[in-house]
């Protein structure tokens, strides 16, 4: 009889148990936002490594050459570029705006490179400055533009991509400007301490640190995630809305311009076609690190991350043979099946308790 | 009421293309001729039409950047089945329209399912679309369009595009759509405001799967109409249609913030457009500037519909995306 109440209560006591450590999880104070979002983070970048590592190996063994210094150099100029482009718009993202001008932005890059190195016989790096101060402030005129009119992000990015593109082919007519600088060319083409490194992905990945430092380590990086979280209480504890906007805009400038070098460097030229594709390809990074477009977060090693695993399909694609016409699917369907997957994953873990409520 | 509101954003700026066309008249003979009229107008169709698919995601408070995809890929789509299939055009035609409908559908099947927002899944979703209609033609241009479909194309009753009565047909159906049937009331109401239409009983998910798949038969419109213009079907079609898709609703006052369209503010807006292209090209001003043009355009507009007070396009509290900015000390 008591060795049956034993037996009875036994379980039912180790529910009572498991239910009073599940209450207490249910009282306990929930873990901060930052918190949350990491351990999202932390999956999403776990499964990006998986996800990477299973593509190297499928084209590694499927295809031709995907480990040749040729290939795994192409490969790391496309990882530099959507990195740098995807920080581009990781800046805007984390202000709680859009930039839909990133590539207006950095086709005036382009055309100060060009035209400069085509009319003056000014050194490689005043060019260079020339040009960077050329994006930030085309980026600035931009912020400006908002924050005098009030109007929409969206709105004000959307027609200065048409003003900045169409500007851009009047004043250069559409020329192709050359680019014979060995500096730039060993930038672009060329390897460094390896045959295997580009110099243009250690740039990419020192742009990066300097973001994460900004973001993460200064004042005013800090607020700048304080205006994306909440304009309204940002504005009310004392921070200048208007002048972290600025800079916000100012840093999505500034990365354009690096992009916008990097590609120049990488072409050989200074195309007007630069920034044609970069609407696309600028969110692929922030999107796949899934940052909430809301604002408030910036996930600068998920960027980094997702752009290596989108420049890994990208380049195992064209090791198989797939014809470049597919590409622009490829990358439309990397991006939308981490998106519906990534979302499927966020509400799992919200229905389990642990997820941010929040629409990407 | 919505229309006298969202009419005045677009109403000075019909009124400075009307005098600026008086004073192109003056100095070009070539402006005032039927057969410019005709050609600003078959202009102002395409322009029109290309907008009201985004226009009718944007009521519902939801952005739309898959219009040019899925217009590349119902065009293609067409120009495959009259050129390799021989299909009489009208079912071809009809059958582009399904398909139109279908891209859309999935774009707000997507779009509900997932809570991602339309801005985001639509990126991607257009890419597809793009990057389907070019994989699939290698960039191939199907150029042999029948006669009877680019006759009508480039067909005109006097001044008067036949290509015109399809923008003018389906600005009458929208017109009707949002303000008698229930559909379109509904589809408004959840635009201004998605929880209150929840709470009075509207489906907000299900409006928003009508809306967008409203807007992919749109673009297969559009995309229709262009092939039979231009005379090919290229899977570049679209490729620059994002600027116009947005300029023409917000130029027409339709509210970035939902809830409000202006179907006859968007036909002013494709007329002013196609109006400064048509002139610019008259003048012989470099094709580039009509890109610069545009871009300036869509900034002075919405300036001028928000310094006219209304504020429909203004950031507030109900903005579509961005947070609003309060004065700082």
């Amino acid at each position: 009889m008591n060795e049956r109440d034993d037996l009875a209560t036994a379980p039912g006591a180790e529910r009572v148990a498991a239910g009073a450590r599940r209450l207490k999880g249910l009282l306990a104070p929930a873990p901060s936002g930052g918190r949350q979002r990491s351990s999202i983070s932390a999956r999403r970048t776990t499964s990006l490594v998986v996800l990477t590592a299973v593509a190297w190996l499928v084209f590694t063994y499927g295809g031709q050459g995907f480990l040749s210094a040729f290939n795994l150099v192409s490969l790391e100029l496309t990882i530099a570029q959507t990195i740098v482009i995807g920080l581009a718009q990781a800046t805007m993202i984390v202000i709680g705006r859009f930039n839909l001008a990133v590539g207006g932005t950095g086709v005036v890059v382009v055309a100060c490179i060009g035209v400069l190195m085509n009319d003056t016989g000014w050194p490689l790096a005043v060019i260079l400055a020339i040009a960077v101060v050329g994006g930030i402030l085309a980026s600035v005129v931009m912020a400006l533009t908002e924050l005098g009119t009030r109007l929409n992000s969206f709105v004000v990015t959307l027609a200065f991509l048409s003003i900045y593109r169409g500007g851009e082919l009047l004043v250069t007519s559409a020329t192709h400007y050359q680019i014979a600088s060995p500096t730039l060319l060993q930038l672009g083409n060329g390897t460094v301490f390896s045959p295997y490194l580009s110099p243009e992905l250690l740039v990419a990945l020192g742009t990066a640190l300097i973001v994460w430092l900004f973001y993460f380590r200064t004042s005013i990086g800090w607020k700048s995630r304080a205006v994306g979280a909440n304009e309204r209480a940002a504005a009310a504890s004392a921070v200048a809305v208007k002048r972290v906007v600025v800079i916000g805009y100012a840093v999505s400038g500034l990365l354009c311009a690096v992009a916008a070098i990097l590609q120049t460097a990488q072409l050989a030229e200074a195309s007007p076609d630069t920034g044609n594709d970069w609407l696309l390809l600028s969110f692929i990074g922030p999107l796949l690190a899934g940052v909430a477009l809301g604002g408030g977060t910036i996930y600068v090693a998920g960027v980094v991350i997702g752009s290596a695993f989108y420049g890994s399909i990208y380049s195992g694609l064209v090791v198989l043979g797939v014809s470049s016409y597919w590409l622009t699917l490829a990358q439309a369907v990397v991006l939308l099946g981490a998106l519906v997957l990534g979302q499927a994953g966020v509400r799992l873990l919200r229905n389990a308790g642990i997820g941010p409520v929040r629409r990407a | 009421m919505i229309g006298k509101l969202s009419g005045s954003v677009w109403a000075p700026l019909l009124v400075a293309t009307v005098v600026g066309g008086a004073i192109v008249t003056a100095v070009n003979s070539q402006f005032a001729t039927s057969y410019n009229i005709f050609v600003v107008l078959q202009g102002t169709s395409g322009y029109a039409v290309i907008g009201f698919s985004a226009m009718v995601v944007l009521a519902l408070r939801d952005i739309t950047l898959a219009v040019a995809g899925i217009a590349s890929a119902t065009g293609v789509f067409f120009g495959w089945l009259v050129q390799d299939f021989r299909v009489p055009v009208v079912a071809a035609a009809l059958a582009t329209l399904v398909v139109g409908l279908a891209a859309g559908w999935l774009n707000g099947m997507i779009v509900t399912r997932t809570g991602l927002t339309g801005f985001v899944a639509t990126l991607a979703t257009g890419a597809a679309f793009t990057g389907l209609a070019l994989g699939f033609t290698q960039s191939y241009e199907f150029s042999n369009i029948p006669d009877s479909w680019t006759n009508f194309g480039q067909g005109r009753v006097g001044f008067f595009p036949e290509v015109g009565f399809i923008a003018l047909a389906v600005a009458g159906l929208l017109a009707v759509l949002y303000r008698w049937l229930p559909l379109g009331r509904n589809m408004l109401a959840t635009g201004g405001n998605p929880e209150a239409a929840r709470l009075a009983g509207i489906a907000g998910g299900r409006q928003l799967v009508w809306g967008h798949a409203l807007s992919g038969v749109l673009a297969a419109v559009a995309a229709l109409m262009y092939v039979g213009t231009i005379g090919s079907a290229s899977p570049n079609l679209g490729e620059s249609w994002i600027l116009i898709s947005f300029a023409v609703p917000i130029i027409g006052g339709t509210a970035l913030a939902g809830g409000r369209v202006s179907v006859g503010g968007a036909l002013a807006a494709a007329l002013v457009l196609a109006t400064i292209n048509d002139v610019l090209i008259l003048l012989n001003v470099s094709e580039y500037s009509v890109t610069f043009a545009q871009g300036i355009l869509i900034l002075v507009a919405v300036l001028a519909g928000r310094l006219q007070g209304f504020g429909l396009l203004r950031r507030g509290p109900r903005g579509a995306a961005g947070n609003p900015i309060e004065e700082t000390s």
